[in-house]
């Protein structure tokens, strides 16, 4: 046993040497849980969260009430797609790819596992009612862009966030929606560029959704 | 005319910086941007990661293994460290939550890489496992820790102490540099003038004879293990800083970089041949390599296929000028 320690005399010194930065840095302080969720935010730390509840609250909301009509995009994007792209949407990003952030009223002709088709004026969306994955509430609003945010991670960071309230706060109100119920939505969704051959257009992210009676 | 011996065993002991001047000229020709100042400190930071992590698989192959498990081990160690400098840790069933310094979430982080090679050692020595499964099995066993730990997203917003790692400078050099840079001398001096260097080389070169000699080889095979996975939650540290995030799938496939660096560097994946400043020179070529092709626009998908062709071809040459029945 004693063998197995006979370590040399550099190792010796490193383990202590070790031990007394542990001890003059200790790598950990222990507090209570009240203690460190009380615990105040740094000065200047980006938090997505708080970020993202201000942004939807003060402006997402706002600018939703004054979104696109969809009925007229939607016209428009079955008349002449290139033209209602250019006329309504907006690009983003290397991949330039288009959004529209419309609002208008349908109603449901189909109820699947993630998303309710909708039928606006003879024309087929999907308004998605299940998990919330990717950009297109953040850059779809085209209300904020990278420069807003201190970088690339908290850019997505807060993308995450929006996606997080629009399960949160939009999405339970259309959890028991049946065919034949009418709603009124605004939202924002990647748009297509051709048409696609079957299915609906494309699938909006609600921002706001309401059954109406 | 037939090249001598001794011209022959030179060349192959060259081979590496060899290729590495040719490029860096050809390049030099071939775009104005790449022989700068800027574009070599450029070079040299992004080969930072990759550099710790094929020391560690330098130190693994020359014992006769392999270890498949370095990006996913990268990625978990990255967000242990960004998650405990981010939110600390609460203590289940008590009201107990650890504050971690900054300090104390880079040990934490290099500490869990090496206790991860620490299970890749014992399950390839005590259970028998061959390398490759057992590394295989510490991929998913990491990466899916890593999403664990961070519920499938990026940790943010690591503060500038943290970020110092991967965003700081000394002396005008990146920091990521003067780290690789450390652990070169450091792995150059452990495997040339050591004990538990020539151990190593024993170990990988004909482990029969080398237990026979009395050496503990599955002690030595544990602690290069162990060294390889303590070195990948470097590199995930490096990496987890430099964004400023920590991702869960952060490192993905590094653990190919990795090999490839070694065995271009001339290690031989039969183990116990090989050096330190080969795998130097190999992560080098690679970088370069990168650099270069991204410098000259190549497409990247094409990117991948000259880089696989590189492998073969370094891989062919290190099979042809290996030495014949140098197990008999």
């Amino acid at each position: 046993m004693i063998n197995r320690l006979s370590l040399p005399w550099p190792a010796w010194a490193a383990a202590a040497a070790f031990v007394g930065l542990l001890i003059a840095y200790p790598p950990f302080r222990v507090v209570s849980k009240s203690v460190a969720q009380n615990a105040p935010v740094a000065d200047g730390a980006f938090e997505p969260k708080s970020f993202a509840e201000n942004f939807w609250s003060e402006t997402l909301l706002p600018a939703a009430n004054e979104a696109a009509d969809a009925a007229g995009v939607l016209t428009a994007l079955k008349r002449n797609t290139a033209e209602a792209l250019k006329a309504h949407a907006h690009r983003v990003g290397l991949g330039n790819a288009a959004y529209f952030f419309i609002r208008g009223t349908g109603r449901v002709s189909a109820v699947e596992r993630s998303r309710v088709l909708l039928d606006v004026d003879g024309a087929v969306i999907a308004l998605r009612t299940g998990p919330v994955f990717g950009n297109t509430l953040r850059d779809g609003s085209g209300l904020i862009e990278v420069n807003d945010v201190p970088g690339l991670s908290e850019f997505n960071a807060l993308s995450a966030e929006l996606n997080r309230l629009v399960e949160d706060r939009v999405q339970p109100a259309l959890k028991s929606l049946t065919v034949g119920a009418t709603v009124r939505f605004a939202g924002c969704a990647e748009a297509p560029e051709s048409l696609p051959a079957s299915g609906p257009l494309f699938t909006l992210v609600p921002v706001q959704a309401e059954v109406l009676p | 005319m037939p090249l001598s011996p001794a011209i022959k065993g030179q060349f192959v002991q060259l081979r590496s910086l060899i290729a590495l001047v040719l490029m860096t000229i050809a390049l030099s020709l071939l775009s104005p941007h790449f022989l700068t100042t800027d574009n070599g400190i450029n070079i040299l930071r992004q080969v930072s990661i990759n550099m710790c992590l094929s020391i560690g698989m330098t130190l693994v192959i020359l014992s006769g293994g392999i270890d498949l498990s370095v990006g996913a081990i990268l990625g978990f160690a990255g967000a242990i460290a960004a998650g405990l400098v981010k939110n600390g840790l609460s203590i289940p069933g008590t009201d107990v939550h650890l504050q971690f310094t900054t300090s104390g979430a880079i040990l934490a982080g290099v500490l869990v890489g090496a206790l991860l090679g620490f299970h890749n050692g014992v399950a390839i020595t005590r259970f028998r496992l061959p390398p490759f499964i057992a590394t295989l099995g510490m991929l998913s066993i990491a990466r899916g820790l890593a999403f664990l730990w961070t519920g499938g997203f990026p940790i943010t917003g690591l503060g500038a102490d943290f970020g110092f790692i991967g965003t700081g400078a000394w002396l005008g050099v990146p920091l990521p540099v003067w780290i690789m840079a450390a652990f070169i001398v450091l792995f150059l001096v452990v495997t040339k003038r050591t004990r538990f260097g020539r151990h190593l080389y024993a170990v990988g070169g004909n482990e029969r004879a080398a237990r026979l000699t009395g050496l503990n080889v599955s002690r030595i095979k544990i602690a290069v293990y162990t060294l390889a996975g303590a070195l990948a939650g470097v590199a995930g540290l490096i990496v987890t800083a430099r964004l400023d995030s920590a991702q869960p799938n952060a490192g993905l496939s590094y653990e190919l970089d990795a090999i490839a660096a070694v065995v271009i560097g001339g290690t031989s994946l039969s183990g116990g041949r090989g050096t330190i400043f080969g795998t130097v020179l190999g992560c080098l070529i690679i970088g370069v390599l990168n650099n270069g092709l991204f410098l000259l626009n190549v497409p990247p998908m094409l990117q991948y296929v000259i880089k696989g062709y590189v492998i073969l071809v370094a891989v062919a040459i290190d099979q042809a000028s290996a030495p014949r029945n140098r197990d008999s």
